[in-house]
């Protein structure tokens, strides 16, 4: 069992810097899961979810270089933690065995 | 071959930053060590935009994003549980908007009920602002008196409030007051604005050269009267009010030095007037001021005791004088300071001092005023009510339909308060709408006001008056804390139960009396409301129609009236008689014109005035008029002559001197008797000589030009025997359209003299109709918003009717399968409109006789409980009423319990 629920959004955060092979900045990752879901994500709720995740020790931050398209500022780059890793095999592994069984039915269901 | 580019070399594009405007405001709002990251984040996306969509787009997409941002951070962080109301509130503020966009009418006719009842409220209330609460803009008009003079005569206390003139510079020479003088002869003064063009009527104050230091008052453009200008026989000088000065001008700021025409004088304008100064007299504001030494050259004609009596002490007779009160001089101190003085030229009389503020409205219109101010004032005030009313209805339709979502949430552990709070939410978003709303809609009502005159004819169009944006917060603050106070009696209502009640009451058969109560309570204030303001339109509407039945023996809708003064125009009355015969020349062939006839007034004599009937004094009742009139005027009037003769050509200059006279002043002469052959002195006789006998010939019946004087008193005087005068007013008869004839009229009259501008045609109607300005004010006014009353309270009567049926389908199945007929269960549903619509009606009737008191003197005629009016009025609220109960009682009727057991 996970050691502490996970939002929406902090989940669809883990998944996306996975894709990303473990280390990006946050434009990529909301346009990764835009890209995934389909829909626009507000960008403060990936903001906090970044915030929390790291308070959490589910993710890890280093400051990158500074750039002129982005007026001088620098890009915060994110990686995910061993304990990031784990915790979203956990949820993972609760999610499958929730949903063994009941992916025929949610399939029957009309659209 | 191509020159050397001299050009500088091309400077690389500025790269584009962001708003630096929204980024301050991101940057207050987010936390410093992520501050970098989002504001990098949303400039890198910024710089794409810029390269995608353009500069300005990507500005406005950097707004909405850093609010969002802004909003998203606010409201996902943690924070403390203190401060989670503030984000409770937000988030009740959201669901609020998207409830009341769920139900879309309901919120408009919400809100377009509050505007136009702020709206209306806001426009009334300037106006009784401007009128009776600041009727005078100038510095500490509190400071500020009029010096009024009384006199005890054998017939009582008489207190005059304009002087001889010689008083003025008596009381000026004693120094004790900061004085200043005003006049005002009364006629309007034919004035050419422009060198070689037509006169126009304009109304002229005379004033001291002084009076604007005393009213402390400067000129918005231009300088005031010298004190060399205010003397006699000097160049005349004039200051215009803004409103002349507008219309005339078009607001030119370089008007001051061009020269206007007055008779055959130049007049140079010095300055004008701020628009908030309407002159000292509300009844009269002026169009332009001259010194007061000007009273002479500007009007001779009429001002008697100018050139006749008082010509020793000219410029005037007459003048109002107008002080400022010293600092620490109370007005009781200063009568007894002015009162010692002992002045000769007081003439006996005791100085008394009356508010200047207060004297704006004449004293013998502010009765009226203040009690058609009250009338508005109510009105607007029921408005409001009814907006506050039909808004606390909706709100708590809509608390009663989510009465099953509030149990649940309670159960869940919300608190009442909470959930109350949410209902008080919508109210508060519903009245602000309406607040934002009411802005233009009460600048386009107060627009609408200046067609109408207040009591004592004070025209607002001339007041120039402006909304006051004290009074729009005050009444938007009262139709908010009004809206709250429904919505928050909505909460209450609509949560007073509880889950097990709420849940209950989806399959009770009856739905409790307490449910229905509250909603047929604001229903019912509704309906009487409607009758008060519907009714009192009536009765206005049929004060109108006695008034326009006054002349109806004469067709007065057809005859018209209107002035040609040619001494504006340089005409002596030779050449005058010569334009009067060809303009009678041309207009005889005219279809338009079917009769026309020449009159002039030669004064009037007030009520009260001894005359001298065959010898003897005699009082006479009221007011009396002396017309001059030509062989074809009362063919045009259509004044048939009852007893005696008409005027023929052999009553010229020297024979006899005759008068035919109106049927209400053949009565003051002779009573039931024959009025012919009695005599009446002439009073215009020539001062220093023995007055002349004029015998009456004639009876005419009365012509009504007054509303208030149903029993006038003319005296009919040929013109041939008159003094020649380039004055007349044309009176004629339209043979079809009225337009058309005047048209014909104006048409023939420049035809002449292209320079000659006659007044504009009015019929006999429309000129008592003039006079019937409050009432007409107070039809539109109570008019439109009893419309908008009628509508509310028909919507009120039908959402009471559907949701009643609704709630008592199961009920009405039970008694159809018990055995009742569709019709008993029609009765039974209609039963409840009438019983509503019966107790609305009721204390509409108990509000109506409680502003009875008020709205009787504005009627013309008609008593407050005139049954016609009320009688119609009932009905047609019963019948509407009815008629949107139908739809729902027949439904209702037909269900079958079977239906209503399976629905359940």
């Amino acid at each position: 069992m996970p050691r502490a629920a996970l939002g929406d959004v902090e989940h669809f955060v883990l998944i996306a810097l996975l894709h990303l092979e473990g280390e990006s900045y946050s434009v990529a990752i909301m346009d990764e899961i835009r890209r995934r879901t389909g829909r626009p994500v507000a960008k403060a709720a990936v903001y906090i979810a970044l915030r929390r995740l790291e308070e959490k020790g589910l993710l890890a931050s280093r400051v990158g270089e500074a750039t002129p398209e982005r007026g001088g500022r620098a890009k915060r780059y994110f990686r995910l933690t061993p304990a990031g890793r784990r915790q979203l095999r956990d949820v993972r592994e609760a999610f499958v065995r929730m949903w063994a069984g009941a992916e025929d039915l949610v399939r029957k269901t009309p659209r | 071959m191509n020159a050397p580019d001299s050009r500088p070399p091309a400077r690389p594009a500025r790269p584009s930053r962001p708003p630096r405007v929204a980024e301050w405001l991101l940057a207050r709002h987010i936390r410093p060590d992520e501050g970098a990251m989002v504001r990098g984040d949303l400039c890198e996306a910024f710089r794409r935009r810029v390269d995608g969509t353009g500069r300005g787009r990507a500005r406005a997409w950097y707004w909405i994003e850093s609010a969002r941002l802004t909003w998203g951070f606010w409201r996902w962080t943690p924070r403390p549980r203190w401060q989670r109301g503030t984000v409770m509130a937000m988030d009740d503020l959201r669901y609020a908007v998207r409830r009341l966009g769920r139900q879309p009418l309901a919120t408009m006719v919400s809100i377009a009920t509050l505007a136009c009842a702020i709206g209306a409220a806001a426009a009334t209330w300037s106006l009784i602002s401007a009128v009776l609460l600041h009727p005078l803009p100038v510095r500490a008009p509190d400071r500020l008196v009029e010096l009024d003079l009384r006199y005890e005569t054998s017939r009582g206390t008489n207190t005059l409030d304009v002087h001889l003139y010689p008083l003025y510079p008596a009381l000026r020479d004693a120094g004790v007051i900061d004085l200043a003088g005003w006049g005002s002869v009364g006629a309007l003064v034919p004035i050419a604005t422009q060198p070689g063009d037509g006169a126009r009527d304009a109304r002229v104050t005379f004033i001291s050269h002084d009076l604007l230091g005393v009213l402390g008052l400067q000129p918005s453009l231009g300088r005031s009267f010298a004190a060399a200008e205010d003397q006699r026989g000097v160049p005349l000088v004039a200051l215009l009010s803004d409103r002349f000065w507008r219309a005339e001008f078009g607001g030119d700021r370089g008007v001051v030095g061009r020269v206007m025409r007055v008779r055959d004088r130049d007049i140079v304008i010095v300055g004008v007037l701020p628009r908030e100064f309407r002159g000292l007299s509300l009844t009269a504001p002026p169009d332009l001021y001259l010194p007061l030494h000007a009273i002479d050259q500007v009007q001779p004609v009429g001002n008697y005791f100018a050139s006749g009596v008082a010509a020793g002490f000219s410029p005037s007779a007459w003048v109002h004088l107008v002080a400022r009160l010293p600092d620490g001089v109370s007005a009781a101190q200063m009568t007894d300071r002015l009162n010692g003085l002992a002045l000769d030229a007081a003439r006996g009389g005791t100085f008394q001092l009356a508010d200047l503020a207060t004297t704006a409205i004449p004293e013998a219109s502010r009765a009226g005023v203040e009690a058609f101010s009250r009338l508005l004032g109510l009105t607007v005030a029921l408005l409001l009510a009814i907006g506050s009313v039909t808004v606390g209805l909706l709100l708590l339709v809509r608390t009663e339909s989510r009465a099953g979502e509030f149990a649940m949430c309670l159960a869940l552990g919300a608190t009442r308060l909470r959930l109350a709070a949410g209902v008080a939410i919508e109210g508060v978003l519903l009245a602000a709408a309406g607040a934002v709303l009411a802005l233009p809609v009460s600048q386009v009502l107060f627009d609408g006001l200046r067609a109408f005159d207040l009591p004592g004819g004070i025209s607002l169009d001339r007041l120039d008056l402006a909304i006051d944006g004290r009074v729009v917060a005050a009444a938007m603050t009262a139709a908010v804390a009004s809206v709250v106070l429904m919505a928050v009696v909505a909460g209450v209502f609509g949560l007073r139960r509880g889950l097990s009640d709420a849940l209950r009451s989806q399959t009770a058969a009856t739905p409790r009396v307490t449910r229905r109560r509250s909603r047929t309570a604001l229903v019912a204030a509704q309906v009487a409301v409607t009758l008060v303001l519907v009714s009192g339109a009536g009765l206005f509407a049929r004060s109108l129609g006695r008034a326009l039945a006054l002349n109806e023996a004469l067709h007065s809708d057809r005859l018209l009236m209107g002035a040609i003064y040619l001494d504006a125009n340089g005409y002596d009355a030779t050449r005058a008689q010569v334009f009067f015969d060809a303009l009678r020349a041309r207009l005889a062939p005219n279809p338009a014109v079917a009769a026309l006839g020449y009159s002039y007034s030669l004064g009037s004599m007030s009520g009260g005035y001894p005359i001298q009937l065959d010898g003897q004094p005699r009082e006479l009742p009221s007011a009396m008029a002396f017309v001059g009139i030509d062989d074809r005027y009362l063919r045009t009037m259509g004044l048939p002559v009852s007893a005696g003769r008409d005027f023929t050509p052999d009553d010229r200059a020297g024979a006899p001197l005759v008068a035919i006279v109106s049927a209400s002043l053949a009565r003051v002469v002779a009573g039931d008797g024959d009025p012919i052959g009695h005599r009446i002195a002439e009073i215009f006789s020539r001062p220093g000589e023995p007055p002349d006998t004029i015998e009456i010939v004639g009876v005419v019946p009365d012509v009504i030009t007054r509303v208030n004087r149903l029993e006038p008193l003319a005296l009919y005087r040929p013109i041939a025997q008159q003094r020649p005068s380039p004055r007349r007013v044309v009176t004629f008869r339209a043979a079809g359209d009225v337009g058309a004839a005047a048209a014909a009229v104006t048409e023939a009259v420049r035809g002449i003299d292209p320079a000659v501008r006659p007044s504009p045609m009015t019929t006999l109607d429309s000129q008592l109709l003039d006079q019937m300005g409050p009432q007409r004010f107070g039809m539109a006014v109570m008019g439109a918003l009893g419309a908008i009353a009628l509508l509310l309270s028909v919507l009120g009567a039908w959402v009471l009717a559907e949701t009643m049926a609704a709630l008592r389908r199961r009920e009405m199945g039970i008694r159809a399968a018990l055995g009742a007929t569709g019709g008993h269960l029609r009765t039974l549903l209609l039963a409840d409109t009438f019983r509503l619509v019966g107790l609305g009606l009721a204390l509409g009737f108990g509000l109506s006789w409680l502003g009875a008191g008020t709205i009787r003197a504005f009627l013309f005629q008609v008593e407050p409980f005139d049954p016609v009016v009320t009688g119609t009025v009932s009905v047609l609220i019963v019948v509407l009423a009815v008629l949107v109960s139908l739809r729902p009682a027949f439904a209702a009727a037909r269900v079958d319990l079977a239906t209503v057991l399976r629905e359940d």
